[in-house]
């Protein structure tokens, strides 16, 4: 597929129109699934292992159904037979057989495990129940460290007796040629620990199961409806037919919403045997507990230099933290870190290895950005240290290497190919925004007077399209306005919004003569979903072609209606379409005849990489190790943009992620497997008054792989940050003998690194 | 356990009198039995303040007070906002600003805004961010919602 000109005047995309969804969120009647209430509606509360790793000796749930207002109380033997969510391996990884229970059968193997779940009429009185469970546990020894786990001292799963339960490799080139003629080796062990998603809205859903028909309902908070009907389907063994999943108002989901909870296949077998509606909600501490985190994953890495600054190869081994199973995205992330490990270089050798070990802790998955942050923070940490032990200014090291914008596309020696983009515009421009000579002038000047301050850059990119298919219906309506179905759905992005832009522009309509529809699978296409920042790229080219379709049979039953040849017709603003004897609207013309309806599937052939810098200039008080921003600067390649507000709004919110992600944010588990800090009260989600200011811009490189030239724009912030904060902090310290560290850069841990530097005499600059 | 109590509340102006149990919290009791669910709950920490509202006039997060605590109390919910179909001033600035993504954490940001603003009407972007440190958002990095308070002091400024 090749580039094509927009069809008709571009009037809508590119505006930032104000949001169609807002109305109703603003006003309190934006219905999540909390918000939902069915007659005879039962409240389901789930019983979880207080034990990171335990045999299940005994569950005696007697006095739980005999509390009040309890329907039923089920273990997981209660509710065999279940089959198993598949696991996502279309990405060439390689996994153990490691079956998931929905609840827990005879082993736990994570604190917070679900074991069992009680429905009662009212949430009070199921959780009140829920705390006369009487389960039995016999301890087992606990392994959180995934270095350690692969030693096998503990094994989680007899068919994966080192732990490994994923591998995937890739690499091209003379690897071991180009170390050996080296003239320098870059070694470092780099790590971006364990995140939460914690979107506001925790998880949840409610399974409504008409006995009469046979019909299961689910209404879920997640990504889309497409992927939990496929999953419900295998687990129940019901026929996808059989199932209508309805996503409505999301709270957020940063990719921690893209599959159901165990929990959910629990309340849609109880709705099915009770004959009720079941909802169940989780509180935010079994969020903390028991949805899947992100990141958690560590590489040792190796990076051969020429003495002129010039990367020779890679070598990357990567462990990835998987946790206590393969939940079905869990493969995702690992996979596409090593896909990025590169980054934007031109390195012409390179090979990646990705192991995936099992602990004692809840399973990862993606979390927004998925691979691309860990892949970022490996290729730009390795970047900086060439730099320093080059003494080679860290803005001149990237320009010597980064892939000019004439090379594209550009095959990685890690076999992804990059569609387009300008990395050398994206260094340039974003060390114009920070004035990089005038703020290293600075930097000279502060640290003569003892302050401790540091400059960052990064340059990374945004694979973006991946679960490459989508589709888009349209229908006119008797009043003649355009209503569209959509695959992907929204959990905050204004899908509504943005898509209705573009199909008001391929029909030449006003804005408020189309309406967007998603989420339903009784009345949305097929689809895939919302993540991986693909709706804009693939929903919107199967929406712009389905438009297309719609424009010519819509001209063609013009030319019927009109006597006129098709050739004569010609399509107005409004939907009006002449010829030189008369005209006809949309709306006469569905009044004279048949519905007029299109539907289109667009394949995207390969990812679309957005691309895109960060900048930052930061200060440490070295008295308190409490960092500032001084100075936050972005640029960013999405391609053309739909509307400028809303891709703006997902820098701005990635941004702040990421950089919490840089400072305060970190899972942390002790050594029995207990998660630590569990709450909004210790795990650092940042407030306003934290949040560092950004300067961000705009370039474009549209891409050459879908017909709007559009690219994702929703987890760049969240890959660009950790790794630029991680050169500011590290620039910073540099004085104080540190060559690398990790984040998340807390004042704890900066103090400490300053103030065992000092006793240990280590410079300072004052 | 289960001791009930009567509360008489007066919620967006309605009077409701309603039998609770004793434990019930604010939060539940505006959105289990009065239907009010654009109030929201984001945990149970007491941190998020997504089921901010107005009570006698100033916000509070309503999972911390007890239903029988508002007795013979005034509670504004962001139902009561867009008062005659159009749109609060706050509510309108946050449209503009595209101070909303999700939307999850917005009813109780959008009460507390207001509060603020009525508390301080001239409050600049420093005051803003301070005084909704008890509001978490995941979406959007605050900077809009920033914005929408300032264009809304403007706005009530204008009005007043």
């Amino acid at each position: 597929m090749t580039a094509q000109p927009a069809t008709g005047p571009v009037r809508w995309v590119g505006q930032s129109t104000r949001r169609v969804e807002d109305a109703r969120l603003l006003t309190g009647s934006g219905r999540f699934v909390h918000d939902l209430r069915f007659p005879g509606m039962l409240h389901m509360v789930t019983i979880r292992s207080p034990l990171a790793h335990a045999r299940v000796v005994a569950i005696d749930l007697a006095a739980v159904r005999s509390a009040s207002g309890v329907r039923a109380a089920v273990t997981g033997a209660d509710l065999a037979p279940l089959g198993s969510m598949p696991i996502m391996t279309d990405n060439g990884a390689q996994v153990a057989d490691v079956p998931v229970p929905i609840l827990a059968g005879d082993r736990v193997r994570f604190a917070g495990e679900p074991v069992a779940v009680v429905v009662a009429d009212s949430f009070e009185q199921a959780v009140d129940a829920a705390e006369l469970a009487d389960v039995e546990y016999s301890e087992l020894p606990v392994v959180t460290d995934p270095r350690e786990a692969l030693t096998g001292a503990v094994v989680l799963h007899e068919s994966a007796p080192d732990n490994v339960i994923m591998r995937w490799r890739a690499g091209s080139g003379d690897v071991a040629a180009a170390f050996a003629s080296a003239a320098l080796v870059v070694r470092a062990r780099v790590e971006l620990p364990r995140l939460a998603a914690a979107p506001m809205e925790p998880r949840g859903a409610v399974a409504s199961h008409d006995p009469a028909t046979g019909l299961l309902t689910v209404y879920a908070s997640a990504q889309d409806p497409h992927r939990p009907r496929l999953q419900l389907a295998a687990v129940l063994r019901r026929p996808p037919e059989s199932i209508r999943v309805v996503v409505g108002e999301v709270g957020g989901s940063f990719g921690s919403k893209s599959i159901l909870g165990p929990e959910v296949f629990a309340a849609a077998a109880l709705s099915i045997r009770l004959g009720v509606p079941v909802q169940w909600v989780e509180t935010r501490s079994e969020n903390f507990l028991a949805a899947y985190q992100g990141r958690g994953q560590q590489a040792d890495c190796e990076l051969a230099v020429a003495a002129d600054g010039r990367f020779l190869a890679l070598r990357a081994a990567l462990i990835a933290d998987i946790g206590a199973y393969l939940y079905p995205p869990s493969p995702v992330p690992p996979v596409l870190t090593g896909t990025l490990v590169t980054g934007v270089y031109d390195i012409p050798a390179a090979s990646v290895e990705v192991v995936g070990v099992a602990t004692n802790k809840v399973p990862t998955g993606p979390y927004r950005g998925a691979g691309r942050p860990e892949g970022a923070y490996i290729a730009e940490r390795m970047a900086d240290l060439a730099a320093a032990e080059l003494g080679m200014d860290r803005a001149e090291v990237r320009r010597r290497n980064l892939i000019p914008a004439a090379a594209h596309p550009f095959r990685t020696a890690v076999g992804t190919t990059i569609d387009s983009g300008d990395f050398p515009h994206l260094l340039d421009r974003v060390c114009e925004m920070l004035d990089y000579p005038g703020a290293l002038a600075r930097q000279r000047a502060d640290r003569e007077r003892g302050e401790v301050t540091g400059i960052g850059l990064s340059v990374f990119l945004e694979p973006a399209g991946l679960g490459f298919v989508e589709s888009a219906t349209l229908a006119v309506r008797p009043d003649g306005r355009v209503s569209a179905q959509v695959g992907t759905s929204s959990h905050g992005q204004g899908h509504q919004t943005a898509f209705a832009q573009l199909l008001a522009d391929a029909l030449d309509l006003d804005f408020d003569q189309v309406e967007i529809g998603y989420g339903d699978t009784a009345r949305a296409p097929a689809g895939v979903g919302t993540f991986a920042s693909r709706s804009a790229i693939v929903g919107g080219s199967a929406l712009k072609m389905a438009a297309q379709q719609l424009r010519e049979r819509a001209m063609s039953r013009a030319a019927e209606v009109l006597g006129a040849s098709p050739g004569e017709v010609t399509w107005h603003p409004g939907g009006r379409l002449a010829c030189p004897g008369g005209a006809v609207s949309l709306a006469e013309l569905v009044a004279a005849g048949d519905p007029l309806e299109a539907a289109a599937t667009f394949r995207l052939s390969a990812p679309v990489y957005s691309s895109g810098a960060y900048g930052a200039v930061v200060s440490i008080d070295r008295h308190t190790g409490a960092l500032r921003v001084d100075r936050l600067v972005a640029v960013h390649d999405a391609g053309v943009v739909l509307n400028p507000a809303i891709a703006e709004g997902q820098v701005v919110g990635a941004t702040l992620q990421g950089f919490a992600e840089a400072v305060s944010e970190q899972v942390l588990h002790g050594p029995d497997g207990q998660v630590l800090n569990g709450s909004f009260l210790g795990y650092g989600i940042l407030s306003a008054a934290e949040a560092p200011e950004l300067w961000s811009v705009f370039t474009q490189t549209p891409s050459p792989l879908n017909p709007l030239g559009v690219k994702g724009i929703g987890e760049t912030g969240t890959t660009g940050m950790p790794a630029a904060m991680a050169g500011a902090v590290t620039d910073a310290l540099a004085p104080f003998g540190v060559r690398h560290l990790d984040p998340p850069y807390t004042p704890e841990r900066l103090y400490q690194v300053i103030a065992g530097a000092e006793r240990s005499g280590t410079g300072g600059g004052q | 356990m289960s001791e009930h109590v009567r509360v008489e509340v007066t919620v967006n102006g309605t009077a409701h009198s309603t039998d609770v149990p004793a434990r019930r919290l604010l939060v539940s009791y505006l959105r289990d039995d009065l239907g009010l669910t654009g109030t929201k709950i984001g945990c149970d920490t007491s941190s998020c303040g997504a089921c901010t509202v107005l009570l006698d006039g100033e916000s509070v997060k309503s999972c911390t007070v007890l239903a029988v605590q508002a007795d013979g109390a005034r509670v504004e919910t962001i139902e009561s906002l867009a008062a005659g179909g159009s749109l609060h001033p706050v509510q309108e600035a946050f449209r503009e600003e595209h101070a909303l993504q999700c939307g999850f954490c917005t009813p109780g940001m959008v009460l507390a805004v207001v509060s603020l603003l009525r508390e301080n009407p001239g409050a600049c972007a420093e005051d803003i961010r301070r005084g909704l440190e008890g509001n978490l958002c995941r979406c959007t990095g605050y900077t809009p919602i920033v914005r929408a308070a300032i264009r809304a002091a403007g706005a009530e400024g204008e009005l007043a």
